[in-house]
């Protein structure tokens, strides 16, 4: 959270890692690479193209 | 001139050029410390900022927040804080913010304003933002920060320096302070709560700042270094977060929540323009971290660094080399009456600190690629192609920089390994960083194969030995981390959130000045343990030393030849020195893996420094030289050295089997004492390292046992 | 005992006499935490600089 994944936020998939984990998304102008266990923890809401989440608790 | 020098800290996320900046700010005159009591170094420079005004600044490992995530980063907290024990608070701060990505970059800024420090503001990247069309309005930024200065830099092109000099003047005269942000009612009667509880358990009232840590962070540090009794803090704490929970916050988010809410009112109409972001990234990164092609690129610019480490260093090497060798023939004739001292400078000190000093080229270009590597933004993509590779034995990508960098010394490969979170991760990445051939052993391996793999099987067997032995350790890293943190220390997966920041070209002076200090200290090491090593190790295979050996010799066997007594003279000396002595009562353990005496003495000589074992081998084969002395080379000498007695007489000491076996074993076996110091260090005791130096000298040896019984069955 | 001998040993002893002196200083500095240095810690490969 600290690096500015807030709730509200749009956030976008950029892409897998060769072999499936991590993965890289794309948020707030910056990418940084998530492993899938985190990744999965964040709850998106995949609306048309505009994906709205809310983080989990910790950073 | 005032007597207690200023201090400025120089603070930032990573990766926005801070490090640039801070070149730039203080040109040569840089030096590395350290933090007392804590491992972390500290990076400081003398920075003119006009009118006489000089200052000491502080570059300090790039973080995201004042929550630290890592034992490292809690250094640098406490080091603003001014509760790092030994370490004073700095006079002032100066944020370096990547403009391009200014919300969250000043996030930590935000953090700062807490501390109640006059701050600066710096706005780096400023060539890429133009390049995105970005428009900054420095002026209403600052404006709403309380006037706080607010500059523009590229320090990549080097632009905006001097204003960053005037700002930092600035501030430490007026003493301007960042406005802080207003906390909603009930987080600031939680802190309340805390700074009251805090008062009354230990008499003295904590910073607001200090307050902060303790409500938002989950570890213990603050309280526990605040006094703070354990049994108060649970309630109260719980309490406070109560407070905060009540305001509609999860207290664990808050902090960042509410500083971001403020952070985004403040830069409304502040940013204009900019298109979409990570321009070049997203497309490099196709290409670069594509399933296929990714893994195949690694790999490729992986081997091709090594590859050129070693070619592009051979000119420069013989160069050095022949220096050597004109030396000693020089000095030699000038000594001449004295032989004993003639010995020593000649044989000793400069055959060899010269074998030492012969591999700098290849220690530059190796720590030139990886500066390369690490600005270029490629790094954080390697560790991300590794994670996954990593997480299966417990480390994870973040493992992937501490054990690259043990490929050129471990020790800072271990200490880098205090990025990772997890204790056990770290342990287990700890432990197996030894493995990685460091640079230290790229003598011996450059020798070993310049010698006997090149010339008798060509230079690509050459390399592929070469790169072999650098796997030979990778290969038993992994199954050891892998049984470490499954069955020992049971890990379990933890988080790994790692920025892919931009790509950007690496700045020439800066990987250049970054090589230049990597090159000195190895140069220093060399003038320094190295030159007295070598000479206690001459001392040891000079003394004790027989006048009448060659006339005893001559009376024993008189049909000899006069170049035969020689010979047989220097052997005996050899042999008959402490140091052999010792080398021929320890070499029976070494049988097995065809090392003769010398060899032996080499092993055990090197344990404060790997490299000794070449400037070992140097003395005491050109002491130990026949008379035909012109070869005043090492790698001669080697090759035509050869069994004096024993099942394996008049054969090639220095066969195939010998060869790869010694060098299996320096690849495995435990590394120089320094390392063992840091390892202990690292791991908060001495029951690791030594674990590690029993465990890796003893696989060593076995490996190298099997490596040359079996090699020699099959050649 | 010539003055050879004399410079010779100086020179061995003043090369162990350092070596034990800085090898002590390192095992006193590592007990105390600090950084046992002279190993490039800081400039080198630093992750996030």
């Amino acid at each position: 959270m600290a690096l500015g994944l807030l709730p509200g936020m749009a956030l976008k998939l950029v892409r897998r890692a060769p072999l499936g984990d991590p993965v890289a998304i794309e948020f707030g102008g910056q990418v940084v690479s998530l492993r899938l266990a985190e990744a999965e923890s964040l709850i998106v809401d995949v609306a048309a193209d505009c994906p709205v989440q809310r983080p989990k608790n910790t950073p | 001139m005032s007597s207690k020098q200023i201090t400025v800290a120089l603070v930032g996320n990573p990766n926005t050029g801070k490090s640039t900046l801070f070149n730039a700010l203080t040109g040569l005159r840089q030096k590395v410390g350290n933090y007392p009591g804590v491992t972390v170094a500290r990076k400081s420079g003398r920075c003119d900022c006009g009118d006489g005004l000089k200052v000491e600044l502080v570059d300090l490992p790039g973080l995201y927040s004042l929550a630290a995530a890592s034992p490292d980063e809690q250094v640098v907290t406490d080091v603003l804080l001014g509760s790092l024990e030994g370490s004073q608070q700095p006079d002032a701060i100066v944020v370096v913010l990547d403009v391009t990505n200014l919300l969250r970059n000043l996030f930590l800024a935000s953090q700062l304003a807490e501390l109640n420090l006059p701050l600066a503001l710096v706005l780096n990247q400023a060539d890429i933002a133009h390049e995105q069309g970005l428009k900054i309005d420095t002026q209403l930024l600052s404006q709403r920060l309380g006037g706080v200065p607010v500059v523009l830099t590229s320090a990549w092109k080097g632009e905006g320096i001097a204003s960053v000099r005037r700002a930092i003047a600035d501030v430490l005269n007026k003493k301007t302070k960042m406005t802080k942000l207003t906390w909603p009612s009930q987080v600031e009667s939680a802190l309340g709560t805390i700074v009251q509880a805090i008062q009354a358990d230990t008499s003295q009232a904590p910073s607001s700042a200090d307050a902060q840590r303790i409500l938002f962070s989950s570890n213990a540090h603050t309280s526990d270094r605040l006094g703070w009794s354990q049994t108060q803090r649970e309630l109260i704490v719980r309490q406070a977060r109560d407070q905060v929970r009540s305001a509609g916050y999860n207290p664990m988010a808050a902090e960042p929540l509410i500083h971001y809410a403020h952070l985004r009112k403040i830069l409304e109409g502040v940013i204009a323009g900019g298109t979409g972001k990570q321009g070049n990234a997203a497309a490099l990164d196709r290409v670069l971290l594509h399933r296929v092609i990714g893994p195949i690129l690694f790999t490729g610019i992986m081997l091709g660094l090594f590859a050129s480490v070693f070619w592009l260093a051979k000119f420069p090497m013989q160069w050095i080399q022949s220096g050597v060798d004109f030396l000693k023939v020089t000095i030699a004739p000038a000594l001449a009456g004295t032989p004993m001292l003639q010995s020593l400078v000649t044989d000793g000190i400069i055959a060899g600190v010269g074998a030492f000093l012969v591999f700098l080229p290849q220690i530059l270009i190796l720590f030139l690629f990886i500066g390369i590597l690490e600005d270029s933004g490629y790094m954080a993509r390697a560790a991300f192609i590794m994670d996954r590779l990593f997480s299966w034995c417990g480390l994870n990508g973040k493992s992937f920089v501490p054990l690259l960098s043990g490929f050129a010394c471990a020790i800072p490969g271990l200490l880098s390994t205090r990025t990772i979170e997890d204790p056990k991760a770290r342990l287990a990445t700890a432990f197996a960083v030894p493995f990685m051939s460091c640079s230290a052993r790229f003598p011996i391996y450059a020798l070993m194969c310049a010698a006997f793999i090149g010339p008798l099987y060509g230079p690509g067997w050459e390399s592929v030995v070469m790169v072999g032995m650098h796997c030979v350790g990778l290969l038993f890293a992994v199954p050891t981390a892998f049984v470490l943190t499954r069955f020992v220390l049971k890990v379990k997966p933890q988080p790994f959130v790692l920025e892919l920041p931009r790509y950007q070209m690496p700045k020439p002076s800066d990987v250049l000045w970054r090589m230049w200090q990597n090159a000195a200290e190895f140069v220093s090491k060399a003038g320094t343990v190295i030159f007295a090593m070598t000479i206690i190790i001459w001392a040891l295979c000079y003394f004790p030393r027989d006048a009448q050996m060659s006339d005893r010799i001559k009376a024993a066997e008189p049909t000899l030849s006069e170049h035969e007594i020689q010979s047989r003279t220097q052997a005996a000396m050899i042999e008959q020195s402490w140091m052999g002595r010792f080398g021929k009562a320890v070499q029976p353990v070494f049988d097995p893996c065809g090392f003769d005496w010398k060899i032996t003495v080499g092993v055990l000589a090197s344990f404060p420094a790997r490299e000794v074992i070449v400037s070992t081998l140097g003395v005491t084969y050109s002491i130990g030289k026949g008379a035909e002395a012109d070869s005043q080379n090492l790698r001669t000498a080697m090759q035509e050295a050869k069994w004096i007695d024993g099942p394996r007489k008049s054969t090639p000491i220095f066969s195939l089997a010998a060869v790869l076996a010694l060098m299996v074993f320096f690849a495995l076996c435990s590394q120089c004492g320094p390392t063992i110091a840091t390892l202990a260090q690292e791991t908060g005791g001495w029951k690791w390292a030594t674990i590690s130096f029993f465990y890796m000298t003893i696989l060593a040896w076995v490996m190298a046992v099997v490596v040359y019984q079996s090699v020699i069955r099959l050649i | 005992m010539n003055l050879e001998l004399i410079i010779t040993a100086f020179l061995v002893g003043s090369a162990l006499g350092w070596l034990i002196n800085r090898a002590v200083k390192k095992f006193k500095q590592q007990r105390a935490g600090k950084c046992a240095g002279g190993c490039g810690c800081g400039d080198k490969l630093k992750p996030k600089n």
